[in-house]
């Protein structure tokens, strides 16, 4: 019996993803979990990938990095990302919840969205995709992009977490933007599609 | 927010990453005293104690260098005050000498605790070292290892105590998975009295000690006192460590030690292996808590030791079962069985362990289609120097410069984002080692008369931390070079610290910042330009002015860091800089700005066969501009 919930954050360097991390950790804490999350610092700052391990478990201790290909979870916040790390994490049949909007590199040289989707369906059971940046720019700060995506995973029941306490961290993670981003939860949440 | 390290409620459970929870360690230690130099991954300590620490009656600073930090400690800790001191595995070798001292002639007081953050894999780093050979070997000094933040505050706390105890600085190790590890910490009670400062010399006191016992002081006795006093009631302390866990259910023929964050990868292990072993945690792995290790040893056959970077807790094992177990097997990397470098995590721990107990190696799915598919990817999310970054600017002048003048010269680099200025396509220079090695290795290389010219490139925190001494140096031996500082009014690598010459301190005060340019002269260059690597063309030419005379002479390059300027700009609600863009009907296609410049926001389109500007990633700094032979970027006008 697996005794954790694995979860992988993926994202570029500035997209958000450890403020993510943690708020899902904020939240799991609150849920009555115990919380590892570990990270890699450092490069990310300047636009390199960057992963976050997000661990939940009620009984025991656990250190803060997943095993290979035991992840629950992937959630993208760039589909190469949440590919990438699919690959080396994520169990087989397990989920990706991904953002479909990618950040190409300066050269362009850049995967097409079919396969990258055809190759995470190799290993997920099920996968859940939304433009993540489209959705926080038109709600009026792409920074939010972040929030779309747990608000995807909550969507996609992936979350083990009700909504009344996520939506209390997210509302006091960041008190200015709390309309924004309960806002863009959403419609993360409404717009996550599963991918056939 | 009000810093969350800073709640008053005992019993609260809250999210804190390691080196929060450090900090956190230290406010309920009624630490009152904390200094450092910025390193990954220990940095996040300082700055969370910065933030708070005039609630809590605490003085904290960023130090120019650690040794200074440990020093700066150490004295409050003669006044009876609690200090922490924190930096990286490469801080702690700076302060190598002084702490020796310290653990020979004692500390005051007040208690220290040392915090270091090793690096194993060199994540944030130019190399992976065991710091803990220092602690264990060299200094003498007892070493905790936390496992987890939870762990992190406790052990510091507990540290203090020690400190006070054993008068003995107290080694705090950490790994980059503590310190940037995250997790749920149950805060304890926060001390409401402060000490008074209250100035007592303990060297004196041990001083007259020796004179009353042997007529005069003696170095040996010490060092003596360390292993017959120190280390032996330190043991005593060790053996009855609420953190050093013996589990002993009977039967087992395999014994398991652990330390640190490899401890929570075996109980995963062995419990995804299925296997029965003996296991003994060590949260205190120095001095070894030999008596849980004789009863560990009684009961198995095989012993194996799981531990980051360097076999210190086996050594010490090894050396203790050769006496106390003879007949029992020990494991680890001297055997072969644990990787010798490297971090570890749970796959590693269950291939170490599965071959020793006979077990089948999990089987990790190949998906080697997959990995094919991807691997063409791999490299596009390369670090390079931020769009905008002035070092970029700097590096491109001074090539240029050099190419117009003929000059080949050898170029030395330092530790720093500037780092990257050695890549392409930039490719300042060829070496670089530690913190203040370019100008230190540029006196030797001038001294060969090898080459044109030597120039040695050094970042300004680096200049305060360590450059100082080296271009003292080439003075005072007539060494003829040109320091180049690349003065970005930051920190950045590390994560934006200020430095001596920024104006303003770790606790937010003003103050007088210490000129570079002053310093320079004060050494006895003459020749020193100031420029701005933003304006290209003239930089260019002050560089040649400079380069064409045949003397020592110094140039500064004066920018801010971009992506800290960014930050400071959208603190005070600025928008950011107008992105640029390239006209497409005036491109042709040359590629001068991404072969020679390389600014990560213009992008090369292999269809058109012209460049464009990501407007997402561009930051207005105009310097693409001044390098685009077509005049083909321009500055966007507003929508
Ligand atoms: C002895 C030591 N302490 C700390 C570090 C961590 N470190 C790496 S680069 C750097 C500072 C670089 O700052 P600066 O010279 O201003 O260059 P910038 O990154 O701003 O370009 C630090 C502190 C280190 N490598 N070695
Ligand atoms: S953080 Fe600052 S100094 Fe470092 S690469 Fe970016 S712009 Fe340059
Ligand atoms: S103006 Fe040019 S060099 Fe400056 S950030 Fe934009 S693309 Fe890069």
């Amino acid at each position: 019996m697996k005794e954790t919930l694995d979860f992988i954050f993926a994202g570029v360097g500035g997209q958000g993803s450890v403020i993510a991390a943690r708020m899902i950790g904020d939240a799991a804490i609150e849920a009555g979990y115990r919380v590892a999350i570990g990270e890699t610092h450092g490069a990310g700052q300047r636009g390199g990938s960057v992963l976050s391990h997000v661990r939940l478990w009620k009984e025991g201790s656990y250190g803060p990095l997943i095993m290979d290909a035991s992840a629950d979870v992937v959630l993208g916040l760039e589909p190469f990302e949440a590919l990438k790390s699919a690959a080396r994490f994520l169990k087989d049949s397990g989920t990706v919840v991904t953002s479909d909007h990618p950040i190409l590199p300066p050269n362009k040289n850049y995967p097409s969205m079919d396969d990258i989707f055809a190759n995470a369906g190799k290993i997920a059971a099920k996968i859940y995709a939304l433009d993540a940046t489209q959705i926080a720019k038109d709600a009026g700060d792409v920074a939010s992009l972040n929030i779309v995506v747990i608000g995807a995973a909550f969507g996609a029941g992936v979350l083990p977490i009700n909504e009344e306490i996520l939506k209390k961290t997210i509302a006091e993670r960041f008190p200015k933007a709390a309309g924004i981003n309960l806002n863009v939860f959403e419609l993360g949440k409404k717009m996550v599609k599963q991918r056939e | 927010m009000a810093s969350k390290v800073a709640i008053d409620a005992p019993g609260k459970k809250m999210l804190l990453m390691g080196n929060e929870a450090v900090a956190r360690g230290a406010i309920e230690a009624g630490c009152q005293f904390a200094s450092a130099y910025p390193g990954t991954p220990s940095s996040e300590i300082l700055e969370t104690l910065s933030d708070v620490a005039k609630d809590f009656g605490m003085h904290a600073q960023w130090s120019t260098n650690e040794m200074v930090a440990l020093w700066a400690g150490a004295g409050a800790t003669y006044c009876g005050q609690r200090a922490l001191v924190a930096g990286k595995h490469h801080g702690i070798a700076w302060m190598v000498d002084p702490l020796i001292n310290f653990a020979h002639w004692q500390i005051g007081r007040g208690g220290m605790v040392v915090a270091i953050g090793d690096d194993p894999q060199g994540h944030s780093s130019s190399n992976e070292f065991d710091s803990r050979n220092l602690a264990s070997r060299v200094f003498e000094i007892p070493v905790l290892e936390p496992a987890d933040p939870q762990e992190a505050k406790d052990f510091v706390k507990i540290g203090f105590e020690l400190s006070e105890q054993l008068k003995s600085p107290i080694y705090v190790r950490l790994t980059t998975r503590v310190c940037h590890g995250t997790g749920d910490v149950t805060y304890g009670e926060i001390p409401k009295e402060r000490r008074r400062p209250d100035f007592f010399a303990t060297p004196i006191e041990l001083g007259m000690e020796m004179i009353s016992k042997y007529g005069w002081v003696d170095m040996a006795y010490l060092h003596d006192r360390v292993h017959t006093v120190r280390l032996k009631e330190a043991e005593e302390i060790s053996n009855n460590f609420t953190h050093n866990i013996l589990t002993i259910n009977g039967g087992e023929e395999l014994g398991i030690i652990a330390t640190g964050v490899t401890r929570h990868y075996v109980e995963e292990a062995v419990r995804k292996l299925g296997i029965k072993a003996a296991f003994l945690q060590l949260g205190m792995s120095f001095p070894l808590p030999t008596e849980k290790v004789r009863k560990l040893l009684k009961g198995v056959k095989k012993v194996v030791v799981f531990e980051e970077t360097d076999p210190v807790v086996e050594t010490d094992v090894r050396s203790f079962a050769k006496d106390a177990a003879p007949g029992v097997q020990i494991f680890g990397k001297i055997s072969g069985h644990t990787p010798v470098s490297g971090e570890l995590n749970v796959l590693k721990v269950m291939n170490t362990l599965a071959k020793i107990s006979g077990k089948d190696a999990p089987v990790i799915p190949e998906r080697a289609d997959i990995k094919e598919m991807i691997s063409p990817y791999l490299g596009m999310r390369r670090i390079t120097l931020c769009a905008a970054c002035p070092h970029r600017a700097s590096g491109y002048v001074v090539k240029k410069a050099c190419e117009a003048l003929g000059i080949d010269y050898i170029g030395v680099g330092d530790i720093g984002c500037y780092g990257m200025m050695g890549l392409p396509p930039i490719l300042s220079f060829q070496l670089t080692n530690a913190m203040g090695g370019s100008i230190g290795m540029a006196n030797g290389i001038a001294k060969t008369g090898l080459g044109d010219r030597v120039i040695a490139f050094i970042g300004d925190s680096t200049f305060y931390h360590a450059g100082l001494p080296s271009l003292i140096n080439a003075s005072f031996n007539n060494a003829k070079f040109t320091t180049v500082i690349l003065d970005n009014s930051v920190t950045g690598m590390t994560g934006f610290q200020p430095h001596p010459g920024t104006g303003q301190n770790a606790m937010g005060e003003k103050v007088n910042p210490v000129s570079i340019e002053a310093l320079v002269r004060a050494c006895g260059i003459d020749e020193v330009a100031i420029l701005d690597p933003y304006n290209i063309t003239k930089s260019i030419e002050g560089t040649k002015q400079l380069l064409s005379k045949d003397k020592a002479s110094c140039i500064i390059f004066r920018r801010a860091c971009s992506t800290e300027y960014l930050r400071q700009r959208r603190k005070q609600g600025l928008a950011p800089p107008k992105p640029f863009y390239v006209d497409q009907n005036i491109c042709n296609g040359c590629m001068t700005c991404v072969n020679e410049f390389g600014c990560p926001a213009i992008i090369w389109d292999d269809n058109t066969q012209k460049a464009s500007i990501d407007d997402a990633q561009c930051r207005g700094c105009a310097n693409c501009t001044q390098i685009c032979p077509q005049k083909a970027i321009k500055m966007a006008v507003s929508k």
